[in-house]
Protein backbone atom coordinates (compact mmCIF):
# COMPACT_ATOMS: atom_id res chain seq x y z
CA UNK A 1 0.00 0.00 0.00
CA UNK A 2 2.81 2.39 0.98
CA UNK A 3 4.62 1.59 -2.27
CA UNK A 4 1.56 2.19 -4.42
CA UNK A 5 0.69 5.53 -2.85
CA UNK A 6 3.72 7.51 -4.15
CA UNK A 7 3.26 5.91 -7.60
CA UNK A 8 -0.38 6.95 -7.64
CA UNK A 9 0.35 10.47 -6.42
CA UNK A 10 3.09 10.76 -9.05
CA UNK A 11 0.62 9.66 -11.71
CA UNK A 12 -1.98 12.18 -10.51
CA UNK A 13 0.63 14.98 -10.57
CA UNK A 14 1.74 13.93 -14.04
CA UNK A 15 -1.78 13.82 -15.46
CA UNK A 16 -2.59 17.17 -13.90
CA UNK A 17 0.40 18.70 -15.60
CA UNK A 18 0.07 16.75 -18.87
CA UNK A 19 -3.60 15.73 -19.39
CA UNK A 20 -2.59 13.86 -22.56
CA UNK A 21 -1.01 11.17 -20.35
CA UNK A 22 -4.47 10.39 -18.98
CA UNK A 23 -5.69 9.88 -22.55
CA UNK A 24 -2.78 7.66 -23.56
CA UNK A 25 -2.56 5.42 -20.47
CA UNK A 26 -5.72 3.36 -21.20
CA UNK A 27 -4.21 2.42 -24.57
CA UNK A 28 -1.05 0.95 -23.04
CA UNK A 29 -2.64 -2.40 -22.04
CA UNK A 30 -4.45 -2.57 -25.41
CA UNK A 31 -1.21 -2.06 -27.35
CA UNK A 32 0.70 -4.40 -25.02
CA UNK A 33 -1.88 -7.16 -25.54
CA UNK A 34 -1.81 -6.57 -29.29
CA UNK A 35 1.99 -6.75 -29.24
CA UNK A 36 2.05 -9.95 -27.17
CA UNK A 37 -0.56 -11.74 -29.31
CA UNK A 38 1.22 -10.66 -32.48
CA UNK A 39 4.70 -11.59 -31.20
CA UNK A 40 3.45 -14.98 -30.00
CA UNK A 41 2.16 -15.54 -33.54
CA UNK A 42 -1.14 -16.89 -32.29
CA UNK A 43 -2.30 -15.88 -35.75
CA UNK A 44 0.00 -15.74 -38.79
CA UNK A 45 1.82 -12.39 -39.03
CA UNK A 46 0.31 -11.71 -42.42
CA UNK A 47 -3.20 -11.79 -40.91
CA UNK A 48 -2.38 -10.17 -37.59
CA UNK A 49 0.61 -7.82 -37.82
CA UNK A 50 1.98 -6.15 -34.70
CA UNK A 51 2.31 -2.49 -33.76
CA UNK A 52 5.84 -2.31 -35.21
CA UNK A 53 4.69 -3.39 -38.67
CA UNK A 54 1.81 -0.92 -38.54
CA UNK A 55 4.19 1.86 -37.49
CA UNK A 56 6.55 0.98 -40.35
CA UNK A 57 3.61 1.09 -42.76
CA UNK A 58 2.65 4.51 -41.37
CA UNK A 59 6.18 5.83 -41.93
CA UNK A 60 6.41 4.32 -45.41
CA UNK A 61 3.01 5.61 -46.58
CA UNK A 62 3.78 9.05 -45.19
CA UNK A 63 7.21 9.11 -46.84
CA UNK A 64 5.59 8.22 -50.16
CA UNK A 65 2.99 10.95 -49.76
CA UNK A 66 0.06 8.53 -49.96
CA UNK A 67 -1.22 8.79 -46.41
CA UNK A 68 -1.14 12.62 -46.06
CA UNK A 69 -2.88 13.02 -49.41
CA UNK A 70 -5.62 10.53 -48.61
CA UNK A 71 -6.07 12.01 -45.14
CA UNK A 72 -6.39 15.49 -46.62
CA UNK A 73 -8.96 14.24 -49.14
CA UNK A 74 -11.05 12.63 -46.39
CA UNK A 75 -10.92 15.70 -44.17
CA UNK A 76 -11.81 18.09 -47.00
CA UNK A 77 -14.77 15.89 -48.00
CA UNK A 78 -15.97 15.79 -44.40
CA UNK A 79 -15.56 19.57 -44.00
CA UNK A 80 -17.40 20.41 -47.24
CA UNK A 81 -20.17 17.88 -46.56
CA UNK A 82 -20.53 18.93 -42.93
CA UNK A 83 -20.70 22.64 -43.78
CA UNK A 84 -23.42 22.02 -46.38
CA UNK A 85 -25.29 19.74 -43.97
CA UNK A 86 -25.12 22.34 -41.22
CA UNK A 87 -26.17 25.14 -43.59
CA UNK A 88 -29.26 23.15 -44.57
CA UNK A 89 -30.02 21.48 -41.24
CA UNK A 90 -30.02 24.46 -38.86
CA UNK A 91 -32.44 26.70 -40.82
CA UNK A 92 -34.72 23.75 -41.52
CA UNK A 93 -34.65 22.71 -37.86
CA UNK A 94 -35.44 26.25 -36.73
CA UNK A 95 -38.28 26.51 -39.25
CA UNK A 96 -39.80 23.22 -38.10
CA UNK A 97 -39.25 24.15 -34.47
CA UNK A 98 -40.84 27.60 -34.54
CA UNK A 99 -43.65 27.10 -37.05
CA UNK A 100 -46.50 24.66 -36.48
CA UNK A 101 -47.42 24.81 -40.18
CA UNK A 102 -43.88 23.99 -41.22
CA UNK A 103 -43.85 21.17 -38.67
CA UNK A 104 -47.08 19.73 -40.05
CA UNK A 105 -45.86 20.00 -43.62
CA UNK A 106 -42.26 18.93 -43.24
CA UNK A 107 -42.00 16.60 -40.27
CA UNK A 108 -43.41 13.48 -42.02
CA UNK A 109 -41.14 14.14 -45.01
CA UNK A 110 -38.10 14.55 -42.76
CA UNK A 111 -38.91 11.33 -40.91
CA UNK A 112 -39.43 9.52 -44.21
CA UNK A 113 -36.08 10.57 -45.62
CA UNK A 114 -34.30 10.00 -42.33
CA UNK A 115 -35.43 6.38 -42.48
CA UNK A 116 -33.67 5.93 -45.81
CA UNK A 117 -30.12 5.34 -44.69
CA UNK A 118 -27.31 7.30 -46.29
CA UNK A 119 -25.76 4.23 -47.86
CA UNK A 120 -29.13 3.29 -49.35
CA UNK A 121 -28.79 6.36 -51.57
CA UNK A 122 -25.57 5.14 -53.13
CA UNK A 123 -27.01 3.02 -55.96
CA UNK A 124 -29.08 5.88 -57.34
CA UNK A 125 -26.34 8.47 -56.65
CA UNK A 126 -23.86 6.39 -58.60
CA UNK A 127 -26.19 6.41 -61.58
CA UNK A 128 -26.83 10.14 -61.27
CA UNK A 129 -23.39 11.47 -60.39
CA UNK A 130 -20.98 8.58 -60.90
CA UNK A 131 -17.92 7.81 -58.78
CA UNK A 132 -16.95 11.24 -57.61
CA UNK A 133 -16.98 14.02 -55.08
CA UNK A 134 -20.66 14.90 -55.69
CA UNK A 135 -21.80 11.44 -54.62
CA UNK A 136 -19.63 11.50 -51.51
CA UNK A 137 -20.66 15.05 -50.59
CA UNK A 138 -24.33 14.17 -50.99
CA UNK A 139 -24.00 11.21 -48.63
CA UNK A 140 -22.16 13.25 -46.00
CA UNK A 141 -24.61 16.16 -46.25
CA UNK A 142 -27.48 13.71 -45.92
CA UNK A 143 -25.93 12.04 -42.89
CA UNK A 144 -24.98 15.25 -41.08
CA UNK A 145 -28.28 17.00 -41.78
CA UNK A 146 -30.72 14.82 -39.82
CA UNK A 147 -29.06 14.86 -36.39
CA UNK A 148 -28.67 18.63 -36.82
CA UNK A 149 -32.36 19.05 -37.76
CA UNK A 150 -33.64 16.88 -34.89
CA UNK A 151 -31.44 18.50 -32.27
CA UNK A 152 -32.24 21.99 -33.53
CA UNK A 153 -35.97 21.26 -33.35
CA UNK A 154 -35.47 19.87 -29.85
CA UNK A 155 -33.45 22.94 -28.90
CA UNK A 156 -36.06 25.36 -30.21
CA UNK A 157 -38.85 23.47 -28.48
CA UNK A 158 -37.00 23.34 -25.19
CA UNK A 159 -36.68 27.12 -24.85
CA UNK A 160 -39.10 28.03 -22.02
CA UNK A 161 -42.30 29.65 -23.25
CA UNK A 162 -41.95 32.36 -20.59
CA UNK A 163 -38.92 33.72 -22.41
CA UNK A 164 -40.89 34.17 -25.64
CA UNK A 165 -43.71 35.83 -23.73
CA UNK A 166 -41.28 38.11 -21.90
CA UNK A 167 -39.66 39.15 -25.19
CA UNK A 168 -43.07 39.72 -26.80
CA UNK A 169 -44.27 41.80 -23.87
CA UNK A 170 -41.17 43.95 -24.26
CA UNK A 171 -42.18 44.60 -27.86
CA UNK A 172 -39.54 42.47 -29.56
CA UNK A 173 -40.08 41.77 -33.26
CA UNK A 174 -40.23 38.20 -34.59
CA UNK A 175 -36.69 38.55 -35.90
CA UNK A 176 -35.46 39.91 -32.56
CA UNK A 177 -37.09 36.99 -30.74
CA UNK A 178 -35.42 34.56 -33.13
CA UNK A 179 -32.05 36.24 -32.69
CA UNK A 180 -32.16 36.95 -28.96
CA UNK A 181 -34.27 34.10 -27.56
CA UNK A 182 -34.74 31.17 -29.94
CA UNK A 183 -31.21 30.81 -31.28
CA UNK A 184 -29.30 31.28 -28.01
CA UNK A 185 -31.76 28.96 -26.23
CA UNK A 186 -31.42 26.29 -28.88
CA UNK A 187 -27.67 26.63 -29.33
CA UNK A 188 -26.56 23.96 -26.81
CA UNK A 189 -28.78 21.42 -28.59
CA UNK A 190 -27.67 22.63 -32.01
CA UNK A 191 -24.04 22.09 -31.04
CA UNK A 192 -24.87 18.62 -29.71
CA UNK A 193 -26.52 17.94 -33.07
CA UNK A 194 -23.40 19.12 -34.89
CA UNK A 195 -21.25 16.83 -32.79
CA UNK A 196 -23.49 13.83 -33.44
CA UNK A 197 -23.91 14.75 -37.10
CA UNK A 198 -20.17 15.02 -37.66
CA UNK A 199 -19.65 11.66 -35.95
CA UNK A 200 -22.19 10.02 -38.23
CA UNK A 201 -20.78 11.95 -41.20
CA UNK A 202 -17.27 10.67 -40.48
CA UNK A 203 -18.50 7.06 -40.52
CA UNK A 204 -20.58 7.64 -43.64
CA UNK A 205 -17.57 9.19 -45.35
CA UNK A 206 -15.43 6.14 -44.72
CA UNK A 207 -18.21 3.82 -45.89
CA UNK A 208 -18.68 5.91 -49.03
CA UNK A 209 -14.97 6.02 -49.74
CA UNK A 210 -14.86 2.25 -49.43
CA UNK A 211 -17.63 1.88 -51.99
CA UNK A 212 -17.16 4.77 -54.43
CA UNK A 213 -13.86 6.41 -53.51
CA UNK A 214 -10.72 6.75 -55.55
CA UNK A 215 -8.82 8.26 -52.62
CA UNK A 216 -9.25 8.80 -48.88
CA UNK A 217 -8.70 6.70 -45.78
CA UNK A 218 -11.66 4.43 -46.55
CA UNK A 219 -10.28 3.84 -50.03
CA UNK A 220 -6.81 3.15 -48.59
CA UNK A 221 -8.27 0.43 -46.38
CA UNK A 222 -10.37 -1.16 -49.07
CA UNK A 223 -7.57 -0.97 -51.61
CA UNK A 224 -5.30 -2.69 -49.09
CA UNK A 225 -7.86 -5.48 -48.85
CA UNK A 226 -7.39 -6.09 -52.58
CA UNK A 227 -3.66 -6.41 -52.04
CA UNK A 228 -4.20 -8.52 -48.92
CA UNK A 229 -2.32 -5.97 -46.82
CA UNK A 230 -3.80 -6.32 -43.33
CA UNK A 231 -1.16 -3.94 -41.99
CA UNK A 232 -2.57 -1.04 -44.06
CA UNK A 233 -6.13 -1.90 -43.06
CA UNK A 234 -5.11 -1.80 -39.40
CA UNK A 235 -3.29 1.48 -39.96
CA UNK A 236 -6.43 2.94 -41.54
CA UNK A 237 -8.51 1.83 -38.56
CA UNK A 238 -6.08 3.35 -36.09
CA UNK A 239 -6.01 6.62 -38.02
CA UNK A 240 -9.81 6.75 -38.07
CA UNK A 241 -10.03 6.26 -34.32
CA UNK A 242 -7.20 8.64 -33.49
CA UNK A 243 -8.40 11.39 -35.78
CA UNK A 244 -11.97 11.21 -34.59
CA UNK A 245 -10.82 11.21 -30.97
CA UNK A 246 -8.76 14.35 -31.59
CA UNK A 247 -11.56 16.12 -33.48
CA UNK A 248 -14.20 15.17 -30.93
CA UNK A 249 -12.28 15.54 -27.67
CA UNK A 250 -10.13 18.50 -28.66
CA UNK A 251 -12.46 20.55 -30.83
CA UNK A 252 -16.14 19.52 -30.71
CA UNK A 253 -16.49 18.65 -27.01
CA UNK A 254 -14.88 21.92 -25.79
CA UNK A 255 -17.12 23.90 -28.16
CA UNK A 256 -20.16 22.03 -26.85
CA UNK A 257 -19.05 22.63 -23.25
CA UNK A 258 -18.36 26.30 -23.87
CA UNK A 259 -21.71 26.74 -25.60
CA UNK A 260 -23.52 25.04 -22.74
CA UNK A 261 -21.76 27.25 -20.21
CA UNK A 262 -22.42 30.43 -22.19
CA UNK A 263 -25.93 29.86 -23.53
CA UNK A 264 -27.29 27.02 -21.43
CA UNK A 265 -27.94 29.53 -18.65
CA UNK A 266 -30.74 31.02 -20.74
CA UNK A 267 -33.02 28.33 -19.39
CA UNK A 268 -32.41 29.22 -15.76
CA UNK B 1 -11.84 38.39 -29.24
CA UNK B 2 -13.07 36.43 -26.22
CA UNK B 3 -13.14 33.28 -28.32
CA UNK B 4 -9.54 33.85 -29.43
CA UNK B 5 -8.48 34.47 -25.82
CA UNK B 6 -10.27 31.28 -24.72
CA UNK B 7 -8.61 29.19 -27.44
CA UNK B 8 -5.18 30.67 -26.75
CA UNK B 9 -5.61 30.16 -23.01
CA UNK B 10 -6.19 26.42 -23.41
CA UNK B 11 -3.35 23.96 -24.04
CA UNK B 12 -5.41 21.91 -26.49
CA UNK B 13 -6.45 25.07 -28.29
CA UNK B 14 -2.79 26.10 -28.64
CA UNK B 15 -1.85 22.62 -29.90
CA UNK B 16 -4.67 22.64 -32.48
CA UNK B 17 -3.71 26.16 -33.62
CA UNK B 18 -0.03 25.11 -33.82
CA UNK B 19 -0.93 22.12 -35.99
CA UNK B 20 -3.03 24.32 -38.28
CA UNK B 21 -0.20 26.88 -38.42
CA UNK B 22 2.40 24.18 -39.16
CA UNK B 23 0.19 22.82 -41.96
CA UNK B 24 -0.14 26.27 -43.54
CA UNK B 25 3.62 26.87 -43.28
CA UNK B 26 4.31 23.43 -44.78
CA UNK B 27 2.01 24.20 -47.72
CA UNK B 28 3.74 27.56 -48.19
CA UNK B 29 7.13 25.86 -48.13
CA UNK B 30 6.03 23.35 -50.78
CA UNK B 31 4.88 26.21 -53.00
CA UNK B 32 8.11 28.13 -52.52
CA UNK B 33 10.37 25.08 -53.00
CA UNK B 34 8.62 23.73 -56.11
CA UNK B 35 10.25 25.97 -58.79
CA UNK B 36 13.74 24.92 -57.61
CA UNK B 37 12.87 21.28 -58.38
CA UNK B 38 12.21 22.06 -62.06
CA UNK B 39 15.62 21.51 -63.64
CA UNK B 40 17.14 21.46 -67.11
CA UNK B 41 16.37 23.41 -70.26
CA UNK B 42 12.85 23.04 -71.59
CA UNK B 43 12.23 24.06 -75.23
CA UNK B 44 11.28 27.72 -75.24
CA UNK B 45 9.09 27.55 -78.34
CA UNK B 46 6.73 24.83 -77.08
CA UNK B 47 3.74 25.25 -74.86
CA UNK B 48 3.65 21.58 -73.87
CA UNK B 49 6.67 19.49 -72.98
CA UNK B 50 7.61 15.91 -72.07
CA UNK B 51 9.02 15.49 -68.57
CA UNK B 52 10.68 12.95 -66.36
CA UNK B 53 9.54 13.23 -62.74
CA UNK B 54 12.06 11.72 -60.33
CA UNK B 55 11.01 10.39 -56.94
CA UNK B 56 13.18 9.11 -54.07
CA UNK B 57 11.53 5.67 -54.37
CA UNK B 58 9.95 3.44 -57.00
CA UNK B 59 6.63 4.94 -58.11
CA UNK B 60 3.42 3.17 -57.18
CA UNK B 61 -0.03 3.35 -58.69
CA UNK B 62 -0.93 6.33 -56.50
CA UNK B 63 1.97 8.39 -57.89
CA UNK B 64 1.17 7.47 -61.46
CA UNK B 65 -2.46 8.45 -60.98
CA UNK B 66 -1.51 11.69 -59.24
CA UNK B 67 0.22 12.96 -62.38
CA UNK B 68 -2.41 11.88 -64.86
CA UNK B 69 -4.21 15.20 -64.50
CA UNK B 70 -1.16 17.03 -65.82
CA UNK B 71 -0.27 14.91 -68.84
CA UNK B 72 -0.23 11.57 -70.58
CA UNK B 73 1.57 8.79 -68.77
CA UNK B 74 4.29 7.32 -70.96
CA UNK B 75 5.79 4.87 -68.48
CA UNK B 76 7.88 4.49 -65.38
CA UNK B 77 11.58 3.94 -64.72
CA UNK B 78 13.26 2.75 -61.51
CA UNK B 79 12.54 5.96 -59.62
CA UNK B 80 10.90 8.04 -62.30
CA UNK B 81 7.63 8.71 -64.08
CA UNK B 82 7.60 9.75 -67.72
CA UNK B 83 4.91 12.25 -68.53
CA UNK B 84 4.10 13.60 -71.99
CA UNK B 85 2.22 16.67 -73.12
CA UNK B 86 2.55 18.61 -69.87
CA UNK B 87 1.76 22.33 -69.98
CA UNK B 88 4.84 24.35 -69.11
CA UNK B 89 2.73 26.37 -66.70
CA UNK B 90 1.96 23.16 -64.79
CA UNK B 91 5.60 22.23 -64.18
CA UNK B 92 5.73 23.79 -60.73
CA UNK B 93 2.48 22.04 -59.83
CA UNK B 94 4.05 18.73 -60.91
CA UNK B 95 7.09 19.51 -58.75
CA UNK B 96 5.05 20.63 -55.72
CA UNK B 97 4.55 17.34 -53.81
CA UNK B 98 7.28 16.77 -51.22
CA UNK B 99 7.94 13.32 -52.61
CA UNK B 100 9.05 14.74 -55.96
CA UNK B 101 12.81 15.16 -56.15
CA UNK B 102 13.09 16.82 -59.54
CA UNK B 103 11.29 17.48 -62.79
CA UNK B 104 13.41 17.58 -65.94
CA UNK B 105 12.96 17.33 -69.71
CA UNK B 106 12.40 13.78 -70.90
CA UNK B 107 15.21 12.65 -73.16
CA UNK B 108 13.63 11.46 -76.39
CA UNK B 109 14.29 7.83 -77.15
CA UNK B 110 14.83 7.06 -73.49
Amino acid sequence: MNVLLPIWSGYVRLTTRFPIVQTLVPFIPVIALWWIVSAAEVFPKVFFPGPVEVWKSFVSLTYKGILPDYLEDSLIRLAVGALCGIALGIPLGILIGVSKRAHTALWPVVLFFQAIGDIAWLPILLIWFGFGLTTMTFVIVYTVMFPVIFNTVLGVRSVPLDLFRAAQSLGASKFAILKEVTLPGALPNIITGLRNGLGFGWRALIATEIIVGTSGIGFLMFDARRAGSVVEIMLGMIILGTLWYIVDAWILAPIERATGQRWGTVQK
Amino acid sequence: MKLVRTVLGDTRGRVVLSVVGAYVLWQLWLTVAAPAKVMGEFPANRERVNVLVTLPFAPERYHVQAFQKYGRMAGTTDNGIELRNVKKTDLTAVARPYWVTKVEPLKEGS
